[in-house]
């Protein structure tokens, strides 16, 4: 292979993760800043006291602490943790997962977020493991309408596989919570939120 | 298709009175394999379907008869004369169709003599009447001139255009003052053409008909690998054509090698090895690997992502499902003695495999460690689709994303995933143990995938890696040198071009690209001159792509997006989601909220969908090397290029 006549430029790992560090700590709570983890959004929620109490009964669960990782050379095996949560009341935020041509009736839930597209590409997808599929039984035999930004989701825990409408197979679902009759807490920590991001300038 | 009425009169006032009253002669709606002289009454070039001498493949027809009349029998013959073996009468199964409407079959049929042959089927119906169609198909035969190719190595870049080509140079190996200072692997090949990429029902095609083109020299509908349609729903008994490996396999005794970064059942892959109209049946063509591949056309090798179809139905991951799977019907494994198969959701694939003499490795460690001894190898490095090259080098230098506390690859729970070059270099290992040789295919696969996503830096990544898996190729065609290697795609993705390089520093972008709105970031990104400078790490990649001045890239097939022209920190990221900071930490999702209307430069794209940009239907360029490359010239079409490489490897060329 040829070589380059330019300098080659050393790449230390101590120097990526100072500057990772550094970065974190200069800029508000954002996108960029996160890429758009939902465990780590979520921990900087809560140690900004911005995360809402987990309500009596319900234990709050991350997208990494669905699996063992790293994947042994066969399947996926659930943790201990989640083991022992199944058919209890959890809460999770992720993103909804935006699809190309959604199955009616489940969204899918994801620890970033992402796009698939079915019609170009069916059941090759590009998820991470520990993906949740959440039915949505108010939009049964229709598309869930796709919601942008960070979602906070409790709900029944259930493990096993299950087939989807689309062909998928679901190992891990949230079986939401009823509908809140009265008007959801999200006023106050949205504004708390929107704040924590957005700039001074009021151009935006 | 325009759809021709063939019908044979038999004859009286009489009956052509009853016609009006529904007592008519049968239709033929279908005849397979499919030709213009059918569908359209024109003779002559260009030829349809065409085949190599002795290559089998299924005649067919679809007979509509008279209401009230059922089609009791059908003849096929060729050239006049009549052709041995059983005609299955199939039912017609899609809807829109006469009752008892039928498709007379005969399974695999092959002809040994070069040139026209004209097909025609007459099929009679339950009060007589009869009614006879004509088409016609070409066998290309074989000159014995010189050395043949022992080995072939099909190498396809997955939508890798000449723009993707262009843009990994650039990154790769810069230019300066207007000069590449070095090829890649791919452009440092003797042979060029360029290859014509429309599919039998599409001028754009798919990657299914985009790859069995190569594998069968036959066009396919979209979404279909190594059939040809037909009118019923099963997904699994479409007419069929003997792939490039199943030939070789059975008339030379050649080993056969897939390898991707894509799920293996994913359609350029399978579309070497296994035959559907349902490149999405993802069960029954991993099962298929097994059960004919393996059993009958000497795959020796499979390496890729899509671990999760080989798992057992009860362990988590598994994506098996009987709505998948395969059944063949009788007639079908009569006519092509293959196995039958069942729906087996339970089924322990990779054990299966083991059990068939398959070393199997789960990681790139145990890859390059078993290569030299295995007989057989199978590789499954991930669930799904294997993370692209980008995400696997910075998993090896252990770049975090902002906020993560461990590597994409780690994130995914597949740390240890190989490049393609090191699953190349293994495969090769294993395949040259057959002395009769071999055919190997190597994908490229999320050159496209990325590019649909339209992330430049992942596909030219993606495209940088597949260069480097053309060199292990290379190589290994001059310490071997009876051995054919092209590089090719099976269609653009994405209408890339290279717009330019940017006006900025990497610095002033990043700082533009956080504060921007509306075309601010676009007026005062586009439009520059000069040339970035992109630089190699020791491991062999970039060192970074968000270079100061760095090459900006266009969409002419994209879809609505947000560009700002940096690297994404994750894959397939939702660029329409910056974060609007309104998002209600709700217990219950809610209806959607309005567009964003702020942030980065919004692009509307050229197709409809939000998620994917789309195929093109230029030309894409093909280079090739070594023994037998020199037939590859000129503006060809992808079924061409079949045929000269079995030109190579059957009958070889002078110099």
């Amino acid at each position: 292979m040829p070589t380059s006549i330019l300098p080659r430029r050393a790449f230390s790992v101590a120097s990526v993760l100072l500057a990772a560090l550094l970065a974190l700590a200069a800029r508000p709570l954002s996108a960029k800043t996160l890429g758009w983890n939902a465990d780590a959004l979520s921990v900087g929620l809560a140690k900004a006291g911005k995360l809402p109490p987990a309500p009596a009964g319900v234990t709050d669960i991350a997208f990494s602490e669905f699996y063992k990782s790293p994947v042994g050379p066969q399947g996926l095996e659930f943790t201990d943790k989640v083991r022992a949560l199944a058919g209890q009341r959890v809460r999770l935020l992720g993103f909804m997962v935006r699809q190309g041509i959604p199955a009616p009736g489940v969204m899918i839930l994801a620890p970033y977020a992402m796009t698939t597209s079915e019609g170009d590409f069916g059941l090759c997808d590009d998820f991470p493991p520990s993906v949740v599929f959440v039915p949505v039984p108010k939009y049964a035999d229709i598309a869930v309408p796709f919601r942008r930004g960070p979602l906070l989701l409790t709900g029944r825990l259930e493990l096993g596989p299950h087939e989807e409408p689309d062909g998928r197979i679901s190992h891990i679902r949230l079986l939401l919570d009823p509908e809140p009759a009265a008007a959801p807490v999200q006023a106050a920590s949205a504004t708390v939120v929107a704040t924590a991001d957005t700039p001074a300038s009021a151009t935006r | 298709m325009n759809k021709s009425l063939r019908t044979v009169f038999t004859g009286s006032a009489l009956l052509a009175a009853l016609a009006a009253t529904g007592f008519a002669d049968p239709v033929v709606s279908r005849l397979t394999p499919p030709s213009l002289l059918f569908s359209t009454g024109v003779n002559g070039a260009p030829y349809i379907s065409r085949f190599l001498p002795n290559q089998r493949f299924d005649l067919q027809a679809t007979v509509k008869p008279d209401s009230g009349q059922t089609i009791t029998s059908a003849v096929f013959k060729v050239d006049g004369v009549v052709v041995p073996g059983t005609v299955t009468l199939i039912a017609a199964t899609v809807s829109g169709l006469p009752a008892n409407t039928v498709s007379p079959t005969l399974r695999a049929y092959s002809n040994a003599t070069p040139g026209v042959h004209t097909l025609t089927v007459t099929a009679t119906q339950s009060d007589a009447k009869t009614v006879t169609a004509t088409g016609e198909f070409q066998v290309i035969g074989i000159t014995q001139t010189g050395r043949k190719a022992k080995n072939i190595i099909v190498m396809i870049g997955d939508g890798m255009g000449i723009a993707h080509r262009t843009a990994a140079r650039i990154a790769y190996h810069n230019v300066v003052m207007g000069k590449a200072l070095a090829p890649l692997e791919m452009d440092d090949m003797p042979a060029t053409a360029l290859v014509k990429t429309s599919s039998l029902d599409n001028l754009v095609t798919d990657s299914s008909p985009g790859a069995a083109c190569y594998s069968t020299g036959n066009k396919c509908n979209n979404n279909q690998e190594g059939v040809f349609p037909d009118d019923t729903t099963d997904k699994f008994d479409n007419p069929r054509v003997e792939f490039m490996g199943e030939y070789l396999a059975r008339t030379t005794g050649k080993s056969l090698g897939i390898v991707t970064t894509a799920d293996v059942f994913d359609a350029t892959p399978a579309a070497f090895a296994v035959h559907t109209q349902d490149r999405n049946a993802g069960t029954g063509i991993c099962d298929q690997y097994l059960d004919e591949a393996v059993v009958k056309g000497k795959l020796t090798v499979l390496l890729g992502g899509g671990r999760k179809w080989f798992l057992p139905a009860t362990t988590s991951g598994s994506a098996r499902a009987n709505s998948t799977d395969y059944v063949l019907p009788a007639e079908l494994t009569a006519g092509w003695g293959n196995a039958t198969g069942t729906l087996d959701a339970n089924r322990d694939l990779i054990a299966d495999f083991q059990t068939a003499g398959f070393t199997y490795a789960p990681d790139k460690t145990t890859l390059t460690a078993q290569a030299a001894s295995a007989t057989k190898l199978l590789g499954l490095f991930s669930l799904s689709n294997m993370n692209v090259a980008y995400d696997k080098i910075n998993g090896r230098r252990n770049v975090i994303p902002a906020g993560s506390s461990q590597t994409v690859v780690a994130d995914y729970g597949f740390p240890d995933q190989p490049l393609l070059e090191e699953m190349t270099a293994a495969a090769l290992t294993v395949l040259k143990k057959n002395a009769n040789g071999f055919v190997l295919m190597v994908e490229g696969a999320s050159i496209d995938k990325q590019a649909h996503a339209m992330d430049a830096e992942r596909w030219m990544l993606d495209t940088i890696e597949f260069d480097k898996a053309i060199g292990v190729a290379k190589q290994f065609a001059v310490a071997n040198p009876d051995t054919l290697v092209y590089v090719t795609a099976d269609h653009e993705c994405a209408g890339v071009n290279i717009i330019g390089p940017s006006k900025l520093t990497n610095s002033a972008l990043t700082t533009l690209a956080s504060t921007a709105s509306g075309l601010t970031l676009r007026n005062n990104v586009t439009g520059g001159s000069g040339f970035p400078v992109y630089s190699i790490d020791a491991d062999g990649y970039p060192a970074t792509m968000d270079v100061d001045y760095k090459m900006l890239i266009g969409y002419a097939a994209g879809v609505d997006r947000y560009e700002d022209w940096l690297s994404n920190p994750r894959p397939i990221q939702d660029s329409q989601q910056p974060f609007v900071g309104t998002a209600p930490l709700n217990t219950y999702p809610a209806d959607q909220a309005h567009r964003d209307t702020t942030g980065n430069f919004y692009i509307t794209g050229q197709i409809a969908g939000t998620n994917s940009a789309g195929h093109t239907g230029s030309d894409i360029p093909l280079t090739a090397t070594g023994r037998g490359s020199s037939l590859f010239k000129g503006v060809i079409d992808n079924t061409d290029v079949f045929f000269l490489g079995m030109q190579a490897v059957l009958g070889g060329v002078a110099n």
